[in-house]
């Protein structure tokens, strides 16, 4: 019997002991070797510039693989390259060159130095490219920046990440280009001033907006059509409105006032507030009675344009509306 | 023994093991709270002079670690123990405002709406807020509104489909600063038909409050410009039928039939010489009653001495073909009266000039 309860003991002592026999994690399970942050495409899309600010910085990332820290420091170099620009444009648009992505032009970023060193005990250097300017960049075309490890300087590196295309994205208060934005039409008319056939239309659409710069987007005119996306170049280019947010008005301070312009070609004459087309940009908190609120981002616009000098103007009275989560956006 | 021994240790062991995962209900945690009450949450609304109110805050927060703000410059805001304390001063814009005050602590947070008044505007238009309706003439014309208001009136507004208004000046009224003489022009009315726009006064100090009224233009009178055979002349008059004088004859049988028994080398044409020079006309014709020699292109040419001419319009498309069917033109105008009228055919729907046209009857009428 005592031997019974002695080999019950030492066999729950043993799988007990046994059970916590770690892996041996002590040891580095990999090799220590730089690499460039990427997805599996090697493009690293993951950092937004802010445009309400006149710079703003984003970071090339460079990783040390390996289940430790290392324990010597390792450097790091940069270079330019194109290889992975070149292959992203033939494998995505082949022959069609007009929609091929640029690299992101000069006057737009500086990046103060290519060269650094992970420290020992340290896993990543993060390299700083300062953006500016970026309001001249067109909304409609894909930016990137490509970089790789230059060899000579850069200790052991994986040959699968030496290489990155750093996508550009840049965002306002208003829209991004991260993600596709629509407002959506409420309450809105949209009347034809002929007096032989005065159309008027409700539109319950929405509308993709676009950044442009720290308090500008474009959208299209009225109810006309974006379309197909991919082949919209000359559409935006006749029927695109650029609306530019401004201070506060004097009535109400979660508004602003706006100014409403052609992108291109489009004849647009902005009309003088009406009613609730005031020509704001308002932040609309619609309360219940228990205490909640819906935030919405309103555009308010009251104008008309026309696509040609023979036509009659259209007369826009419209609401474009989002909702959206004040503390989503703190995050 | 033993056996009682193993199973009070494993009992023993369970127990512990048991009571080591009860929580903790002894131990007091100070919760910080902060709470507006319902009441001091109501909306408050100041009156043109600004004012003072109060919103109770029950808090153990220290004072410090709370907040309370305004989102806009007129609202001012304080914070002191148990309270908040929302100020606005005067408001000198003739439209009200309205801003939010935020009273938070973390994620925290509670919202009061506050309106203020603003001065009280008015806007007439000859006396009136709607409704005022100024009759014009058809013919070109000036008019003007008296406009009292103390608001900065800068927008006239008149709409794309009644445009035939034009904003021409604004002058001020001596010693009477609220009060504005508008002049508008109006353009002819080229039409039988009366014609109104809707013109609505708006001020940017309040876009809100707006005035409008009415011009009610009379439609164009037309009087028929009595003509007589020998006012009537053709440069290639057929010599065996159709004189020019049944074009007035009232007979939709007779008719006016240019030369098909000789050749000029110009188009052919019918020309009226007027008594007296006008400066623009509508002239209407009906067709004979037949198919062939219907002007399709037609000139209107004019001229004051019968030696140096203008072409007033030149008609290529909308002319009658048919029997007995009739054309009336719009108004044309000429830059300097008229006494002389042609009309010069170029083309007809059996040929092009120079050829042969017909027609049954001939009318002109002038803007009275």
């Amino acid at each position: 019997m005592k031997n019974r309860i002695k080999v019950i003991y030492c066999t729950l002592l043993g799988l007990t002991l046994g059970a916590c026999n770690s892996y041996d994690f002590e040891q580095e399970q990999y090799r220590n070797e730089i690499n460039l942050l990427s997805n599996s495409q090697l493009i690293y899309d993951k950092q937004v510039a802010d445009l309400s600010k006149s710079n703003d910085t984003i970071y090339l990332v460079a990783g040390l693989s390996g289940t430790q820290n290392a324990d010597k420091s390792y450097r790091v170099a940069l270079m330019e390259a194109d290889s992975l620009l070149k292959a992203y444009n033939k494998s995505n648009y082949d022959i069609d060159v007009s929609r091929y992505a640029r690299l992101l032009p000069e006057a737009c970023y500086t990046i103060p130095y290519l060269e650094g060193n992970i420290p020992a005990g340290e896993t990543q250097l993060r390299i700083p490219v300062y953006l500016q300017n970026l309001e001249k960049l067109s909304p409609d075309s894909i930016y990137f920046l490509d970089y790789q490890i230059d060899p000579s300087g850069t200790d052991a590196f994986n040959p699968k990440k030496k290489e990155v295309l750093l996508r550009i994205f840049k965002e306002n208060e208003f829209s991004s280009t991260k993600q596709n934005v629509y407002y959506n039409y409420t309450s809105s008319y949209i009347t034809t001033l002929d007096l032989n056939n005065p159309l008027v239309r409700r539109p319950t659409s929405s509308n993709q907006v676009f950044p442009l710069g720290g308090n500008s987007v474009r959208m299209m005119a009225g109810d006309e059509e974006l379309g197909e996306y991919k082949t919209g170049y000359d559409r935006i280019n006749e029927k695109s409105i650029v609306v530019t947010i401004g201070g506060q008005t004097s009535k109400n301070p979660l508004a602003r006032k706006v100014t409403i312009e052609p992108y291109k070609t489009i004849d647009v004459v902005q009309m003088t507030p009406f009613e609730m087309y005031d020509n704001t940009f308002l932040i609309n908190i619609i309360s219940t009675p228990d205490g909640r609120a819906t935030y919405y981002k309103e555009f308010r616009l009251h104008y008309k344009y026309r696509l040609n000098e023979a036509d009659p103007y259209k007369e826009v009275k419209a609401i474009l509306r989002m909702e959206y989560s004040p503390r989503a956006d703190l995050l | 023994m033993k056996k009682n021994i193993l199973l009070f240790g494993l009992i023993g062991i369970l127990l512990s093991g048991v009571f080591s995962c009860a929580p903790d209900y002894e131990t007091e945690f100070e919760v910080k709270s902060l709470v507006v009450p319902d009441n001091s949450l109501a909306p408050i609304s100041f009156p043109l002079e600004g004012g003072e109110a109060q919103a109770l805050v029950e808090t153990n927060v220290e004072l410090a670690n709370w907040s309370a703000s305004s989102n806009a410059e007129w609202l001012s805001v304080s914070k002191k123990e148990g309270s908040v304390t929302i100020s606005a001063g005067s408001n000198n814009t003739y439209a009200p405002r309205i801003a939010r005050v935020t009273i938070e602590y973390g994620h925290q947070a509670y919202y009061i709406n506050v309106t203020q008044k603003g001065n009280t505007p008015f806007l007439l238009a000859d006396g009136l807020r709607n409704g005022a309706i100024k009759s014009v003439s058809a013919g070109k014309t000036t008019f003007s509104v008296l406009v009292k208001s103390n608001l900065n009136v800068d927008h006239f507004l008149i709409p794309d489909t009644a445009n035939f208004v034009h904003l021409d000046a604004i002058t001020a009224v001596e010693g009477k600063p609220d009060e504005k003489t508008v002049t508008f022009k109006v353009d002819q009315n080229m039409s039988r038909n009366a014609r109104s726009s809707t013109i609505t006064l708006q001020s940017s100090d309040n876009y809100d409050y707006t005035a409008s009224f009415v011009v009610v233009q009379s439609g164009i009178v037309f009087t028929e410009i009595p003509l007589r055979a020998d006012m009537l002349s053709s440069n290639a008059q057929e010599v065996y039928e159709g004189p020019s004088s049944n074009l007035l004859d009232g007979d939709p049988g007779t008719f006016f039939h240019s030369a098909w028994s000789f050749s000029i080398g110009e188009a052919h044409y019918i020309q009226v010489k007027l008594d007296e020079p006008i400066s623009g006309c509508i002239f209407w014709y009906k067709n004979r009653n037949n198919g062939n020699g219907k002007p399709t292109d037609v000139s209107i040419m004019v001229s004051a001495d019968g030696e140096t001419w203008s072409e007033m319009v030149h008609i290529t498309s909308g002319l009658p073909t048919g029997a007995s069917e009739t054309y009336e033109s719009n108004y044309y105008s000429s830059e300097t009266p008229f006494t002389y009228f042609r009309f010069v055919v170029n083309k007809t729907n059996d040929g092009v000039a120079p050829t042969f046209f017909n027609m049954a009857e001939l009318r002109m009428y002038y803007i009275q």
